[in-house]
């Protein structure tokens, strides 16, 4: 079937809109998540039906011409977008069943959903722009949900000033480079940049790194970070850190790969900044009491490495870029599986216990075997534990270390020694969860997690398993974006 | 034309003086609408220069305008909140805003 590019956008814009309305005129809980799953399956559908890519749709607004663009990319980031967002509203038909308003949550999961795939399919950075803010101003909304508690409003409030900043930013670097340019479409804007003034290169590629650098959450921009996937509900977590951020990496990514030929180095600040993600992550993840916020600064870590990866890949192209490319996207897509688990996971406790501290989830996983054993194989992997899908990431990632060779070798140490400190907040929380000898009071009165939130866990695990010992699975839909970046970064 | 760019980035500059430097939430959010305004203005002065009438440039200005539209009322809203719950706007008496 031949369908056009703009489908699954459309689909889960019209979904947002229809599902607001009917969680309005038939305020029943289940079904209005059920209801909106719908768009997010066709909209899967949609996806499916483009692989592995081609295509490209004009429209204009205004009189000016905008262009949506099918490629190996935004498949890559629609499949990964969408299926976390499938498994998240089966998780919250049973989660968020006593919030009030669930048709506007849903809704704005939906536009959220939208947002990140237009950023993959945006063919000039125009779309890239409003997609980005299209996908920001949900999950602004979606931090305070819970609006009757005062840690969700306060963190959206830091969330909200910082992100909006940074999105400015990120508009004045675009702004900067069509100023001199004239152009924004990125299939021609690298040619068009070539001859651009080098010191007006270097600001706006500044201003792109710190714009987008809020939502990845590179490290002196991550204040937000903690406090918002804290206080968010544990699915919105889960999308924030399995979407939002992995969306926020390639959005910069595509901006500052068209800067490449105007002799600015973007890799080299890359890969220093990925670093201190790394690092600043996990050491504070090791004092952290709180699960969600434990996960929350593991996070930033898991997006240094991704930061790091596209940072050899831009500065070593011909060389290193088809392993780093490879590691990032993978990354990503592995990042949203095991992390966005980990968080439903953290979700499940907290609602049959009432509380994320550590401390009072001693022997949890004995009395919910499911989710705790469940836990343990995404805490597994987020260390990068042979067998799992972690582990194949961070290889493709040190591969393209090894590959760039000289500082791409002091790089790729640095990532596998932060897997090891990893191994170090992971294996406590793992052992107070499953293995713990006493078991906390609410503990005991843990109540039994409904069939919902079990379901998504459950195929997690089976994803998280299958792309570790079978990773050709998850590289089919990997390698088309590999081979779109390769051609998009290293054919200007 | 170099003058106008001046003031643009003098309004950027003022926007990120009133989030970085005050304490008051409502200052803080005049501060982040300095911003978006004279970015939104820059486009626009930009699409002038240009020449064109209804381009890119206006467009862009248009929905970052959109955009910064929805951000304020949805900070305006979550600040009121903050204020029934706490009776101040300033951001150094609410708990987990500090640092």
């Amino acid at each position: 079937m031949n369908i056009s590019p703009a489908a699954p956008i459309i689909t889960l814009f019209v979904g947002a809109l229809l599902t607001y309305l009917f969680g309005r005129t038939y305020p029943k809980p289940k079904f209005t998540g059920l209801f909106s799953l719908l768009f997010l399956v066709i909209a899967l559908v949609e996806l499916l039906n483009l692989y592995p890519g081609g295509g490209r749709v004009t429209y204009s607004l205004w009189g000016a011409q905008t262009f949506l663009e099918a490629n190996g990319l935004a498949i890559f980031l629609g499949v990964v977008a969408v299926g976390l967002g499938i498994l998240v509203l089966i998780y919250d038909v049973s989660h968020m069943k006593d919030s009030p308003g669930l048709g506007r949550y849903y809704a704005l999961i939906l536009l959220m959903i939208a947002g990140a795939i237009g950023i993959g399919f945006a063919g000039d950075l125009f779309n890239l722009f409003v997609f980005f803010e299209v996908m920001a101003i949900p999950s602004y909304a979606l931090v305070a949900f819970r609006k009757e508690k005062w840690e969700p409003v306060e963190a959206a409030v830091k969330y909200t000033i910082m992100s909006i900043s940074g999105s400015l930013l990120a508009l004045g670097g675009i702004s900067i480079i069509f100023m001199y340019t004239g152009n924004l479409d990125l299939n021609t804007l690298a040619q068009s940049a070539a001859n651009m003034d080098p010191g007006m290169a270097i600001a706006a590629a500044g201003l792109i790194i710190a714009g987008f650098g809020v939502k990845v959450a590179i490290v002196p921009l991550h204040m937000w970070l903690p406090d918002a996937y804290q206080a968010a509900p544990s699915g919105i977590s889960a999308l924030l850190s399995g979407i939002t951020s992995g969306a926020g990496a390639i959005a910069m990514l595509k901006a500052l790969a068209i800067l490449l030929p105007t002799g600015t180095h973007p890799g080299v600040v890359l890969i220093i900044f990925g670093i201190i993600s790394m690092f600043v992550g996990n050491f504070m993840a090791l004092v952290q009491k709180d699960l969600k916020r434990m996960l929350a600064y593991s996070s930033i870590a898991h997006m240094g490495y991704v930061v790091m990866a596209i940072g050899l890949a831009l500065n070593y192209l011909p060389i290193a870029g088809e392993y780093a490319f490879r590691g990032a996207s993978f990354h990503i897509l592995n990042h949203a599986v095991m992390k966005g688990g980990a968080f439903l996971c953290a979700g499940a406790i907290l609602q049959s216990i009432g509380t994320s501290d550590l401390h009072e989830m001693r022997g949890i996983g004995r009395k919910n075997v499911l989710v705790g054993v469940a836990f343990a194989f995404f805490a597994l992997a987020l260390a990068g534990v042979p067998p799992l899908n972690g582990f194949i990431s961070k290889f493709f990632i040190c591969k393209g270390g090894v590959d760039a060779g000289g500082w791409g070798i002091v790089a790729m140490s640095l990532l596998i020694l932060n897997s090891a400190i990893s191994l170090g907040y992971y294996l406590p929380a793992l052992n107070t969860i499953l293995f713990s000898r006493d078991i906390s009071e609410r503990a005991e009165k843990a109540r039994p997690v409904s069939a919902w939130i079990c379901v998504p866990i459950v195929v997690m695990v089976i994803l998280t398993v299958l792309l570790g010992v079978y990773p050709e699975f998850g590289l089919k839909i990997v390698n088309p974006a590999v081979q779109y970046l390769m051609g998009f970064a290293g054919g200007l | 034309m170099m003058p106008v760019y001046v003031l643009c980035a003098i309004l950027f500059l003022t926007g990120i003086y009133g989030v970085v430097a005050k304490k008051n939430l409502i200052k803080i959010i005049i501060g982040i609408f300095l911003m978006v305004q004279s970015v939104a203005l820059l486009l626009l002065i930009l699409g002038y220069a240009a020449g064109e009438v209804g381009g890119l440039f206006q467009t862009i200005g248009l929905i970052t305008m959109i955009g910064g539209l929805a951000v304020m009322s949805l900070m305006i809203v979550t600040a009121v909140r903050l204020h029934e719950k706490y009776g101040t706007f300033d951001i150094s008496e609410i708990r987990r805003l500090k640092g």
